[in-house]
């Protein structure tokens, strides 16, 4: 709980720190543009063909713009689905997330007034360079909210086991062999725990990533945490698939043993 | 005649009193809590923490219940499986291409 409150603030920290405002950046290239032509019929058709480039070049930045705000939207959607951030917090990321969608539309006004082809290269490549919207932002986001949920659901299969742990116990008092089914709680208990334990580790490893700035070697870093973190929630969701199965095998011998409580969860067991 | 019209000309307006003294009475309270009720020193939190998931915890532990917990866990295990997907989206989107 605690974990997941401080990579939140990390989370909201690092979009404070993304660079608003590195728009201006100057374009290089596109040496061809300034060839001369020797003829007006030459110049002319320099002139269309840079057009054209930076007609195809605008489309391209504006739909990359649009993954960025769409991906963003759709973390803001699944931040506020989280159970164990408040409110405030939630309300908080919200407005960052926000500010950063407003930041890229901005981006997006700025490179469709663009007129020179370097200053629009510079543009675009500053979507990638200044925002890394998808090389950092997105997948830490993404990271929290699933150690949220599998935190969640781990928590929820543990109030599962110790109703299954009791049955079991009636079950055994009453005579049954449940060595079996004891066997398939401990795997479901050590499943649970290990969820808990890779989730708790991917936090960790994300809680800390602040923006690369073009610095490769804290790219490389940020990258390398992050697949790791990436590694760890696959193992761990794997662990709830598992301790899911588990259960679903436990009910199943707990219900062929025919031994049932009321609904009215008292200790007492009946003998069906 | 004349005597019974006065009688209930007096018992209209005996009636009326009453009446009128009853409805000042009753409104009277509604209207007390208006400049009665003093202002809460702290307001009240806007963002209320999140809500307990209990879905397992709350219900019975008999074999229907047991079936019903499974029906959750299965929906939400499906959940983390679905927020661990989008993670895997995450690190397959491509950086925009330059090509000139």
């Amino acid at each position: 709980m605690n974990a997941l409150k401080t990579i939140a603030a990390a989370l909201l920290a690092l979009f404070i720190a993304t660079p608003v405002s590195a728009l201006s950046v100057t374009l290089g290239g596109s040496a061809d543009a300034s060839a001369s032509a020797s003829t007006s019929a030459g110049n002319v058709n320099i002139t269309a063909a840079i057009q054209a480039r930076i007609s195809k070049g605008k489309d391209r930045a504006d739909q990359e713009i649009q993954r960025r705000i769409d991906s963003l939207n759709d973390l803001n959607t699944r931040i506020q689905a989280m159970v164990r951030l408040t409110g405030q917090q939630k309300s908080t990321m919200a407005s960052e997330i926000g500010t950063q969608i407003s930041t890229l539309n901005d981006l997006k006004v700025k490179i469709d007034a663009d007129t020179d082809i370097d200053t629009l290269k510079a543009d675009i490549k500053s979507i990638t360079d200044a925002y890394r919207i998808f090389m950092l932002i997105i997948p830490q986001g993404r990271i929290t909210v699933a150690a949220d949920r599998i935190t969640d659901v781990a928590s929820d299969l543990n109030a599962f086991s110790t109703k299954l742990s009791a049955r079991i116990s009636a079950a055994e008092s009453a005579g049954k062999d449940v060595t079996s089914i004891k066997t398939t709680l401990n795997d479901m208990n050590a499943k649970i725990t290990d969820a808990n334990t890779q989730s708790s580790a991917a936090v960790g490893l994300i809680g800390n990533l602040t923006p690369d700035n073009g610095d490769q070697t804290k790219a490389a870093a940020n990258n390398a945490a992050l697949k790791s973190a990436h590694a760890d929630i696959k193992t761990s969701v794997q662990d709830l698939v598992t301790a899911k199965q588990d259960a679903h095998t436990i009910v199943k011998a707990l219900v062929a043993l025919k031994i049932d409580v009321q609904a009215s969860a008292s200790a007492s067991t009946t003998t069906q | 005649m004349g005597f019974i019209v006065k009688l209930v000309l007096v018992l209209a307006v005996v009636a009326g009193g009453v009446w009128a003294w009853m409805t000042f009475h009753q409104s009277a309270p509604a209207q007390q809590p208006v400049t009665q009720v003093t202002e809460p020193t702290t307001p009240p939190p806007t963002t209320p923490p999140p809500a307990p998931t209990d879905a397992v915890s709350a219900s019975g532990s008999s074999n229907a219940d047991l079936q019903s917990d499974l029906n959750t866990l299965d929906t939400q295990v499906q959940s983390a499986q679905d927020d661990s997907a989008s993670v895997d989206n995450s690190f397959n989107d491509k950086p925009v291409q330059q090509t000139e």
